[in-house]
């Protein structure tokens, strides 16, 4: 599987955010995308997502992919139970006893088994997030897009839902693409990452992310320099 | 809680009280049964018009034509409220249509209705004017409130624009649904009582109204009135209830 953006364009009105901006993601790894606010993260996710069409530019590689998507707010239904929302982007791509099986599965990776029948009003901010990611975890999917999904939550939490976000991905390590501004999030999930200009956006950098914590402070030094 | 609802169930029963009171001093001023009568006559004449053999077939008629001409409404302002809600040219197309019914007297559309259906037909025909336009204003009113972000979350995840519909956009209109449901039921009835008095149909609560007026009844009128009022009322009910179940999730 290749994933690459290649010469791609794209303006609003007289703000150009790309200007042949070339890409290649690596696939079945964690691709985190580091930039300031407003330079483009999310339309380079709509791009991925073809929810928005480039003005010019080859993006091929994507126009058959399967993609999920975890949003920066949890986006759930608020008339759905917790079961009931994994279900609704699960419902008509799997056999019925395989979407049980599976919706027990996820449900119980981020711990919630206890709570699948209530509605979202009657859960807190992190526990809907967390069903968020297993509806994104828990859809067939080649890619999956993460637009900042932990910005909203508080320290601790976000440290819970980041766990629970690799047990995820470990099940199968597909290929995720997560847009951040958050150098520690980067260095805690990232497995690549890629930095980003102000628009007209380029690929300013491009690092493998190494395992060592030593080496992970380094970077850190590095990057809160850069930034 | 209990005891909230037992007192506001003490408040409403006194303003009943007081509305009786004031009906029984009112026709003690008037001194005249004929023209005023008290509330305990009207309360005796209720018990006759439900005696006699005419009623139910009055009564039953007129729930119908209400029926019929609701779930037409309803049917039609769902099929063109919702493409009306997402789509902006049909939207501006249907307002005008939507408008001028809302603004017609309902009277001068009796008028004509008489004319060119016939009287059997005219309450129904009322009912659907009055009806559909509250019910379907509602529906894009509704429609376009619907989050953004969680239809695009179904195009994401690519849910069938057939699901998007059922799942999504019909239960954020729910609540708006149902608020014009109870409006709509509340001018729908009227509307035909009224249709009723003036086309005449063989059955019909307006048409037993138009003979007691006629007949300077005025008790009779007066109970038929009252048996209008609680047909509208147990329907409004049922809405509530229907409404409780809508929306368990808030």
């Amino acid at each position: 599987m290749k994933l690459n953006l290649n010469h791609i364009n794209k303006s609003y009105g007289e703000l150009e955010i790309f200007n042949d901006f070339s890409i290649s993601f690596i696939p079945g790894s964690i691709n985190c995308i580091l930039g300031p606010s407003g330079c483009g993260k999310t339309t380079l996710l709509n791009i991925l997502n073809r929810s928005i069409l480039p003005d010019s530019g080859d993006c091929d590689d994507f126009s058959k992919l399967r993609t999920s998507y975890v949003f920066q707010e949890p986006r759930l239904l608020p008339w759905k139970t917790v079961k009931e929302n994994i279900e609704f982007v699960l419902k008509g791509t799997m056999e019925k006893l395989e979407l049980q099986q599976r919706l027990d599965e996820y449900i119980t990776l981020v711990q919630l088994d206890k709570f699948s029948d209530y509605y979202p009003s009657a859960l807190s901010g992190g526990m809907k997030q967390r069903v968020s990611l297993a509806r994104a975890f828990s859809f067939n999917y080649d890619i999956v897009l993460m637009d900042e999904p932990f910005k909203a939550l508080d320290y601790k939490l976000k440290n819970k839902l980041i766990e629970q976000f690799l047990a995820l991905w470990e099940k199968d390590k597909r290929t995720v693409i997560f847009v951040t501004h958050d150098v520690d999030e980067v260095l805690q999930i990232g497995q690549h990452l890629f930095i980003f200009s102000n628009p007209p956006v380029q690929l300013t950098e491009q690092f493998l992310i190494p395992e060592s914590q030593k080496e992970k402070d380094q970077l850190r030094n590095l990057l809160l320099a850069k930034i | 809680m209990k005891n909230f609802i037992t007192k506001n169930r003490l408040i409403s029963f006194l303003a009943i009280l007081f509305l009786f009171i004031i009906w029984k001093l009112v026709s003690l001023y008037a001194g005249s049964e004929q023209l005023i009568p008290s509330p305990e006559k009207t309360i005796l004449a209720v018990f006759d018009v439900v005696s006699r053999e005419n009623f139910w077939p009055a009564l039953i008629t007129t729930i119908g034509r209400g029926l019929i001409g609701f779930s037409i409404s309803l049917v039609l302002a769902i099929l063109i409220g919702i493409p009306a809600g997402i789509y902006t040219t049909i939207r501006l197309l249907i307002n005008p249509v939507l408008i001028t019914f809302r603004s017609t007297p309902i009277i001068s559309l009796i008028l004509l209705a008489i004319i060119l259906l016939g009287n059997e037909m005219v309450p129904v025909f009322i009912a659907i004017l009055t009806m559909f336009p509250i019910m379907c204003t509602n529906i894009i009113d509704g429609i376009r409130k619907v989050d953004p972000d969680l239809i695009e979350m179904g195009t994401t995840f690519q849910i069938s624009k057939e699901r998007i519909i059922r799942e999504i956009y019909l239960p954020s209109i729910s609540p708006f649904l149902t608020s014009g449901i109870s409006n709509a039921l509340g001018f729908g009835w009227r509307a035909i009582i009224i249709g009723e008095v003036i086309a005449q149909p063989e059955f019909g609560v307006g048409t037993q109204m138009q003979n007691a007026q006629i007949f300077l009844q005025v008790s009779e009128l007066i109970a038929w009135t009252l048996i209008a009022i609680l047909v509208s009322s147990v329907f409004e009910a049922l809405v509530r209830l229907v409404e409780k179940k809508l929306v368990r999730w808030k």
